[in-house]
């Protein structure tokens, strides 16, 4: 018996590395090496047929992107490409401030609750986020349209008239509406783990201490959550300056976002090269957005749920 | 400082909380009401209420390119899924005990898979396989073969992470005490892990199902023209506008997603739940599945001549049936086995 728990007591060499080969090999050959294409491909050339002819590398499809199109001397052309990527920019940028502006009180109110409503009111929000994002904003053209609920709803109220219907539909307020609200709990988690985690003894002496509660908020709650925030930003922007669905479908062909650019390459124009010099383009604004994150969340570890 | 005053404050500050969290709750749960009401309205408009109707939804059920779609759906997240649970789990098993390098290189890589933006995975993955499939001179590589490996990348981090906090409340005792009680590891893994993150698994599992069955970024760039899905159809409905027929079809689909996800997450976040509606749940699922895309159409229409909504109605109702026979029984077998395993000699 003692000689069995010595041998259990010694560190075993372990093959538990092996269970992970399955999965390595797997996220190797369908996500790791496929991640690299986009990059090799945006060198290359398209064939006006579909598919992409591997040589004659240039730089040309960039070029095209940054391409500003000048008609005339002095003159600052189109800039089509350039205006999309600025666009997707302040999209992302706005969007995920939105999402954490009308987070944070959420997550303080699921934070201070007890019991059995906290994780109900959790699983609440967890669920419309888990279920179909192509049904979700779709359910919005059907609030938002000329003949939608909500303009018949005011028009049946007498507060516009039948002719007079807003344009709620295709256009930035519409596309701004669809990113917040899909885009609402991946803000909400991280937020809310770090309020719960956050030692409630703290506020109670810097109460006693003399502070208000704005200075408590600024002072203590706001500090100690920075992870949680800084989760937060992380999780929604990555998704967000990809988003495709909610511009294609709320915007019309009106409010383009990169996504929208890249995907219409791919399915439309059927011009891959310059789709992928595109989601290069797309990819830098991610890499420089985790470089700045970084920067400005240097010490703060990062929480996921 | 004034304390009475203090205390109306916090009263109205409570207040302000409650009315606002409401307001976001309806703002996230009233365009999928709308969606679900107007799909039993009985008129082509989409804003004024003309009265109650199922006809849309036996209009989307007749829909062949609905059909077709939902078929393929099905396939690849019942694929997907058993594929998504055997990487996940293991993936979840290997961590525990890995270096901490190796562990540290996984998640991130999990956590990337998971994070990036889903038309980036699309395209990459798209161009990945055409190329391949160049180079390996395969036709039409595009089909269910591509969409499932790609939704297997993330669903099966997915599963891994739940699986792998389930482990983190797992009292490692356990692991111990099997093998302090003679349990061979072999055993203990069967007797003792297994059981304990079976109800992870499931809920992972489910994930992993109805991720894969909604997703349409990914799946329209790695889906070849024979494989479109569900939510493809979809889309290119919605492209034309709003019709009740999609109201009903989305219906549809948030009452099965809504479901699932409700269970794995009551599985999740309870300690202490029960497992058996998510097995019922689940059991379901499989027999949905088995009738939309396998054997047990033709089988059943053999065997009873029902077909149509009946036959589907009346299937279901005996794989239930079935399913439950079993579980009884093998808890009566359990339960057994659990009495001769007591009175066995203590060696």
């Amino acid at each position: 018996m003692a000689a069995t728990a010595i041998r259990l007591n010694r560190p075993r060499r372990s093959w538990a590395w092996l269970l992970l080969m399955p999965a390595g090999i797997w996220y190797l050959v369908f996500f790791l090496i496929p991640s690299f294409f986009p990059l090799i491909f945006s060198f290359a050339q398209s064939d006006p047929t579909g598919g992409v002819f591997l040589r004659d590398f240039s730089t040309a499809n960039y070029a095209r992107f940054l391409d500003c199109n000048f008609a005339m001397w002095g003159e600052i052309g189109e800039c089509i490409y350039l205006k999309v990527f600025a666009q997707t920019i302040i999209f992302a940028v706005l969007g995920t401030v939105g999402c954490l502006i009308l987070a944070y009180p959420l997550a303080y109110f699921l934070a201070t609750r007890v019991g059995k409503w906290r994780t109900t009111l959790l699983v609440l929000i967890i669920i419309p986020f888990w279920t179909s994002f192509l049904i979700r904003t779709y359910a919005w053209v059907v609030l938002l349209a000329d003949q939608g609920i909500i303009n018949s709803f005011l028009v049946n109220l007498g507060m516009i008239s039948d002719d007079a219907r807003i344009q709620m539909l295709y256009n930035p307020f519409a596309v701004y509406l669809g990113i917040v609200y899909n885009y609402l709990p991946l803000m909400i988690f991280p937020i809310y783990v770090s309020l719960e985690r956050l030692d409630k003894t703290l506020l109670e002496a810097s109460k006693d201490l003399g502070a208000d509660r704005v200075a408590t908020l600024r002072q203590i709650t706001l500090p100690l959550t920075a992870p949680g925030l800084f989760t937060g930003i992380l999780l929604t922007f990555i998704p967000l300056t990809g988003e495709y669905i909610v511009p294609a479908i709320l915007g019309g062909s009106k409010t383009l976002l990169m996504g929208n650019l890249v995907a219409n390459q791919f399915l439309q124009a059927r011009d891959w090269a310059f789709g992928s010099a595109s989601s290069v383009m797309l990819i830098l604004i991610l890499v420089v957005f985790i470089m700045l994150w970084y920067r400005v969340s240097e010490g703060q570890e990062v929480e996921v749920v | 400082m004034n304390r009475a005053h203090s205390s109306t404050v916090n009263r109205w500050l409570e207040l302000g909380f409650r009315v606002y969290s409401a307001l976001v709750y309806a703002f996230l749960y009233l365009p999928i009401l709308v969606v679900v009401i107007f799909s039993f309205n009985d008129s082509r408009s989409v804003h004024s209420w003309a009265g109650f109707t199922t006809d849309w939804y036996l209009k989307a059920w007749q829909d062949a390119s609905i059909q077709s779609g939902l078929r393929n759906s099905l396939v690849v997240a019942s694929l997907n899924m058993t594929l998504a649970v055997i990487l996940g789990t293991l993936l979840a098993l290997g961590l525990r005990k890995s270096p901490r390098l190796l562990v540290g290189i996984f998640i991130a890589v999990m956590y990337m898979t998971i994070i990036s933006p889903e038309i980036v995975t699309g395209l990459s993955s798209l161009l990945f396989f055409v190329q391949v499939g160049k180079w390996l001179q395969i036709k039409n590589i595009l089909g269910i073969f591509t969409i499932v490996a790609t939704h297997a990348v993330w669903t099966s981090a997915l599963v891994a992470l739940i699986v792998r906090a389930r482990m983190a409340g797992m009292d490692q005792a356990l692991d111990e005490a099997s093998a302090d009680l003679g349990a061979t590891p072999w055993g203990t893994f069967w007797q003792v892990t297994v059981p304990l993150l079976l109800p992870a698994i499931i809920a992972g599992g489910l994930l992993a199902f109805t991720f894969s069955f909604d997703d349409y970024v990914i799946t329209q760039f790695v889906s070849g023209p024979q494989s479109s899905t569900l939510p493809i159809r979809i889309w290119g409905m919605v492209r034309f506008g709003v019709s009740p027929i999609i109201n009903s079809v989305a219906a549809v689909i948030l009452a099965f997603t809504l479901t699932s996800v409700f269970l794995a997450q009551y599985i999740l976040t309870s300690e202490n739940a029960s497992a058996r509606p998510l097995v019922v749940w689940f059991t379901f699922v499989i027999g949905v599945v088995l009738y939309g895309v396998g054997p047990a159409q033709g089988f059943w229409t053999n065997l009873t001549t029902l077909q149509g909504m009946v036959g589907i109605v009346t299937f279901l109702l005996a794989w239930m049936a079935l399913g439950i026979g079993i579980f009884w029984l093998a808890r009566r077998v359990r339960g057994v086995s659990r009495v001769a395993y007591r009175e066995s000699p203590v060696t």
